[in-house]
């Protein structure tokens, strides 16, 4: 197989060279396992760009992770590699999944969207049974050994998958108010589920992707009328409701975090300053100060403020061009998708690792108010980190059949 | 690129769907991304400054480095006061149990794989924490546990001023414990300092001291802007958890300390005069008031020594020594508060003494607990106070000094002028003639016999002749209305408590009264000052008791000079009135302030008390009652020590006169100081009985060699023994003794090692006294009295050593004499 041996020598930086090898070892006993699957593959080059985008954010991450963690590790665990030691591992087996994934016709679960979906649905009624109450919501489940997961993660591809195969199938039905319906009713199921945990942003994160799925797949755009003030009805009942009471005050402290510094806003007044003390050049790698105990979870959702402060505006904006691009190129794929199902697939995977970027972008800037929102390929995180490499692997595997014209 | 075909979905993205992907591109990749870039420019270019402030706010913590207070020395630079670094030993409860936490968790990890490791219990390492402090720290175990259980705090201080060792030892249990210390895990410090006196209470309320919310009284008071300096600031970049930062930020104020403060007061001045005031106090024991005594230097106004006794120790000053003035008043007010509130019960000594409420007994309310304290609390502070300072008194007739300055120096009067005193003297405006306090009368008195009598009639003779706008006059001008403006905190303005001019004026009796130093009140203070500057050719100085004020590397910052606030009379004047002094001690009403070999001058005073009046008016005492005070200046040919000892609140039945009483304390202060001061001796007939003389060694002579030597020095011997030469000699050579004595010479014997009792000649008279000295082979010191002045009434009030001691033959036993008749000045 001449072609799949392209898959081994993708240049790519010299950090990952070693975890690519031992990647490269896992398709081929897969693909004796199942050869028709991979006979049926016609192995395309993939997009190149996009891999090197997501390899270079992912070693990027790593040293910011490592950056950000040290102190915490080393005050809190005794230990200042914990969190990269952990993270790497983690990359090193997402980054096999994805390429792994990548080699597998993302047709194959367009055939299987409902148990997919159901799979996610079922994920997020465990998680009210089994689940783990942080701060008033459950939203862990905790797997003996592994560690925890969200299982919204899961839910988000199901949701995505099952949407994106369902549109493409519907055709232009979709333009009708009767072909909505039933994306209406799965997310009223999902969203009621996110709900009961409660989990707001996973709710408003869904939304958003289900929306740029639809859209794309071609829904009336004066729908989004309707849509947008139910939305924004929805919202401002929800507002008002006693289990959205931490909604309510993230958004009062968002307006000024030095107000309650001591409380409310002492994790958004640090991630600020963190940010706003950097300057221009940056305090240099390794020298921030705020992560000295003072940013909350700077390993966590605030690993982004560590690295604005240490390399600056300067490195800040290129850390955006690079995540923007990645998100260009998601949608570069979608639309040279080689059919429907394939574009709205990577729309619906590009549109969410969007969402979360920008989520936690405009969370740490004081653009939106805090909330739990990790930053993808950054935050630490083992299971969420495989979850979008993995989603990746599906947009490289979609990239595969790319036409190159336009 | 064979393209698969599907029923549905397998077509190409539309133009429309293509389209709207580049909606989407457009939404989130150019505009979402370019608001976080946006904002971004704006958090760390344009508002950087603001963030950086914010950043430094945060991450660095300001700690205070407190200075070193400054020292108090006496003037020969002994150390009176001095503080040191100490510690304040602090526990974090709540970090202890987070640590605790912290150190399970990795324990846990440890014991799956040794599964001997043990967990740590709280309550255990709390136990042995609190053992390691409480034994340590001499404080209850409880009390100690109490404090680290408090979880829900960052920090618990156990106890301040722990010296730097037992820190260190405390320090180093805990750790052998297997326990963290530092301020996030357990027990840390802070630096502290403590204050230490080491002369006790030595000059306590001159020095004053410091409690938890600063200095107290005295020098520690008036002088804290020197003596503590400025405090400095280390702001440093540290962590959440207090713990200093990897990079360097550090900025540094560092702290000045302290200046120090040299006190005029001199260390051994200050001892005979707290030595014979303490035993003035034990004389006079009814004295309510205690007893004062200041030692002033005559030329520049400095006070050499300043006490009031009772005094307290300055290192436990809320102790009230058992027995004392204090301690038996406040034993009397708690009793009879405990009869009126009916309270069954004791007070004993560990409330009365430190102010324990376990003293107290068992029944009371807490309400009774507190007003008691606040009798308690009354006293603590009459004992601290400086009543020398704070407090004023009604003079009496050391006032006459100044009633007759004044008069010469108007020229209202000669020194040629006679006074004649009937007894009483009628003065418009008092109901009853004016008693002289012979009331026979003392006749036809000079000026100078005036004041020798202390005659009160001549007095008001003298104030009508000067004018009341003339007396109030002078009386300004010594400094008697108003403060002296001394460097000591807390000075009573006694312009209230005087005659104004229009009072003397419109009432003739208000200046026959403060014609002899009644009715009205000054300090001792401004007394004193007032007789320096009579003996001084008129200078009135401002009294001060700070010499120099020192950085706190010991170079010299400020020296304090003699301050001449004005020259009240002429140098003629205090010739005059120098002469007159002499006089009252060496024939007058002072003659038991005499000092052998020095020329004292002064003036004694016994000045009536205004009865003590309850809240209601009523008079309370029913006695007359009196302050006995004497104020002695030598040498009086050129004045240079002052003294003045009042001894405060006398009844009418017990001694209270000042000539009587007073005056000897003085003469004895003297005595001590005088010769310490290096205040030459010089003696003349009327006192060569006084003068000490060295015997020399005669041994290994013939008997006609010694004698002949001895004799020469005025001595005379017997012998013991028949041999040729002097074998041994009492008293050795070497050894002053009065001349005129006695030498016992061993002619081949030796003498005896036996030891003799000292005999009691308290209470007899000289010839006896003598007498039975010599007969037990002791030699008499005779001080007190002059010999002239020795009459029938002269009798020894002290002896050295005591009665009844053991001491070998041939030892000087000091005698002092006191005349008890005609040293009355009532």
């Amino acid at each position: 197989m001449p072609k799949k041996s392209s898959l081994i020598y993708e240049p790519e930086p010299a950090a990952t060279q070693k975890k690519h090898r031992q990647a490269a070892k896992a398709p081929r006993p897969k693909s004796r396992v199942q050869p028709e699957i991979v006979r049926k593959l016609e192995i395309k080059k993939l997009d190149l760009t996009t891999l090197v985008v997501i390899l270079v954010l992912m070693v990027i991450g790593l040293i910011a992770l490592f950056s950000a963690s040290y102190p915490i590790g080393l005050y809190r665990f005794g230990d200042p590699l914990q969190f990269v030691k952990n993270q790497s591992l983690f990359a090193v087996i997402g980054i096999c999944g994805m390429l792994f994934i990548s080699i597998i016709d993302y047709h194959i679960y367009g055939r299987f969207y409902k148990f997919i979906f159901g799979f996610g649905v079922l994920l997020l009624v465990l998680v009210l049974i089994i689940g783990t109450n942080y701060n008033n919501a459950k939203r862990w489940i905790e797997i003996p050994g592994l560690g925890q997961f969200q299982p919204s993660e899961i839910t988000k591809i199901a949701m995505i998958i099952a949407f994106s195969y369902y549109a493409s199938k519907m055709g232009d039905k979709i333009r009708t108010y009767k072909g909505l319906l039933p994306f209406i009713a799965a997310f009223a199921v999902i969203a009621g589920l996110l709900a009961l945990q409660p989990h707001m942003s996973a709710i408003v994160i869904m939304f958003v992707i289900a929306l740029s799925i639809l859209f794309v797949a071609g829904i009336k755009v004066w729908y989004f009328f309707p849509i947008g003030i139910g939305g924004i009805g929805a919202f401002a009942v929800a507002y008002q409701l006693p289990q959205f009471a931490h909604v309510r005050d993230r958004i009062a402290v968002w307006l000024d975090p030095f107000i309650d510094l001591q409380d409310k806003g002492y994790q958004a007044a640090n991630s600020f300053v963190a940010i706003g003390s950097g300057g221009f050049w940056g305090l240099g790698l390794g020298q921030g100060r705020q992560k000295q105990l003072y940013l909350p979870e700077p390993q966590n959702d605030f690993v982004f403020s560590a690295w604005c402060e240490e390399m600056g505006f300067v490195g800040a904006v290129i850390l955006i061009i690079l995540f923007a691009y990645l998100i260009y190129r998601g949608y570069v794929i979608a639309k040279n998708a080689r059919d429907k199902f394939g574009c709205l697939l990577a729309i619906g995977i590009t549109t969410q690792f969007a969402v979360q970027t920008l989520m936690n972008l405009f969370v740490v800037t004081g653009v939106m108010p805090v909330t739990g929102a990790s930053l993808p390929l950054f935050s630490y995180g083992g299971t969420a980190l495989i979850i979008q490499l993995c989603e990746m692997g599906i947009l490289l595997n979609i990239s595969r059949t790319m036409t190159r014209k336009n | 690129m064979p393209i698969r075909k599907h029923n549905k979905g397998t077509k190409r993205p539309s133009l429309m769907m293509r389209s709207r992907i580049s909606v989407l591109i457009g939404v989130l990749v150019f505009i979402c991304f370019s608001v976080v870039a946006v904002r971004l420019f704006w958090m760390q270019v344009v508002r950087y400054d603001y963030y950086r402030e914010k950043a430094l706010n945060f991450q660095t913590k300001d700690s205070i480095i407190e200075p070193k207070r400054g020292t108090i020395y006496d003037r020969n630079y002994k150390v009176l006061a001095q503080s040191a670094s100490t510690e304040s030993v602090l526990i974090n409860p709540n970090g202890l149990k987070t640590w605790v936490k912290n150190q399970n968790d990795r324990l846990e990890n440890k014991q799956e794989e040794d599964p001997t490791v043990q967990l740590l219990e709280l309550e255990e390492v709390q136990s042995t924490i609190a053992t390691i402090l409480s034994e340590n720290l001499g404080l209850s175990y409880e009390s100690v546990l109490s404090k680290v259980q408090r979880v829900d705090r960052q920090s618990m201080e156990i106890k301040g001023q722990v010296e730097q060792d037992i820190v260190e030892k405390i320090l180093s249990q805990i750790n052998d414990a297997g326990i963290a210390t530092g301020a996030y895990s357990s027990v840390y410090t802070e630096p502290d300092t403590k204050r230490y006196y080491p002369y006790g209470s030595f000059a306590s309320q001159v020095i004053g001291f410091i409690n938890s919310s600063g200095p107290v009284g005295g020098i520690e008071l008036e002088y804290n802007d020197v003596l503590s300096g400025t405090a400095g600031r280390i702001v440093r970049a540290q962590n959440v958890s207090n713990s200093d930062m990897p990079f360097e930020y550090e900025q540094y104020v560092p702290a000045q300390d302290g200046g120090s403060v040299v006190l005029t007061i001199d260390e051994s001045v200050q001892h005979y005069l707290e030595t014979h005031v303490e035993t003035a106090l034990a004389d006079n024991p009814q004295a309510r008031g205690g007893v004062s005594g200041i030692v002033m230097d005559v030329k520049t106004g400095e006070i050499l020594g300043m006490v009031n006794m009772p005094d307290f120790d300055i290192n436990s000053y809320s102790t009230i020594e058992k027995d004392n003035l204090y301690y038996n008043e406040l034993k009397a007010e708690i009793e009879t508060y405990f009869t009126e509130n009916g309270i069954n019960g004791e007070v004993n000594d560990e409330y009365l003494c430190e102010g324990k409420w376990a003293g107290l007994p068992s029944g009371m309310s807490d309400e009774q607990k507190t007003e008691v304290d606040t009798m308690r609390t009354a006293k603590l502070q009459a004992m601290w106070r400086n009543h020398i300072v704070s407090d004023t008194y009604e003079p009496g007739s050391t006032f006459k000094l100044m009633t007759v300055a004044t008069a010469l120096e108007s020229q209202s009067i000669s020194t040629e002028d006679t006074f004649v005193c009937n007894g009483s003297m009628m003065v418009a405006g008092w109901g009853k003639p004016i008693k002289c306090h012979k009331t026979a009368g003392h006749g036809t008195q000079t000026l100078t016999e005036a004041l020798m009598n202390s005659c009160n009639v001549a007095m008001m003779q003298i104030a009508f002749k000067t004018t009341p706008a003339t007396f109030f006059e002078y009386f300004e001008s010594f400094g008697l209305v108003g403060k002296t403006n001394i460097d000591l905190p807390g000075e009573a303005n006694n312009t209230s408590l005087v005659y104004t001019e229009e009072q003397l004026v419109d009432t003739p009796s208000n200046l026959a009264v403060s014609s002899f130093g009644q009715r009205f009140k000054v300090t001792p203070l401004q007394m004193i000052s007032m007789i320096c500057a009579i003996v001084d050719d008129g200078n009135l100085k401002t009294p001060h008791i700070v010499r120099q004020i020192l950085n706190s590397d010991g170079s010299v910052r400020e020296t304090i000079q003699t301050q001449v606030v004005r020259q009240v009379i002429s140098e003629e004047t205090s010739e005059f009135m120098r002469q007159a002094m002499e006089a009252v001690v060496s024939d007058g009403t002072g003659k038991n302030a005499y000092v052998a070999g020095y020329r004292v001058g002064g003036k004694t005073a016994t000045s009536e008390i205004e009865k003590k009046r309850d809240s209601e008016g009523r008079v309370i005492d029913n006695e007359y009652r009196y302050t006995a005070s004497f104020i002695g200046v030598a040498p009086m040919d050129d004045p240079q020590i002052a003294v003045l000892v009042a001894i405060h609140d006398l009844p009418e039945s017990a001694p209270h006169g000042g000539g009587a009483i007073a005056a000897p304390v003085v003469a004895r202060i003297l005595e001590d100081v005088l010769p310490y001061w290096g205040v030459e001796q010089s003696f003349d007939e009327e006192n060569a009985d006084r003068i000490e003389i060295q015997v020399s060694s005669v041994i290994g002579q013939t008997e006609e060699e010694a004698a002949s030597v001895l004799e020469n020095l005025g001595f005379s011997y017997r012998t013991v023994g028949d041999g040729d030469t002097v074998t041994d000699q009492v008293p050795s050579g070497g050894v002053k003794i009065p001349t005129g004595s006695q030498i016992i010479l061993y002619m081949g014997g030796e003498k005896s090692t036996e030891l003799v009792t000292v005999p009691n000649v308290l209470g007899e008279h000289p010839e006896t006294a003598q007498s039975r000295l010599n007969s037990n082979n002791l030699y008499m010191r005779r001080t007190g009295i002059k010999s002239s002045q020795t009459n029938a009434q002269t009798q020894a009030t002290q002896q050295n050593p005591a009665a009844g001691t053991q001491v070998p033959i041939g030892t000087v036993i000091t005698v002092s004499f006191e005349n008890t008749t005609g040293v009355s000045d009532r």
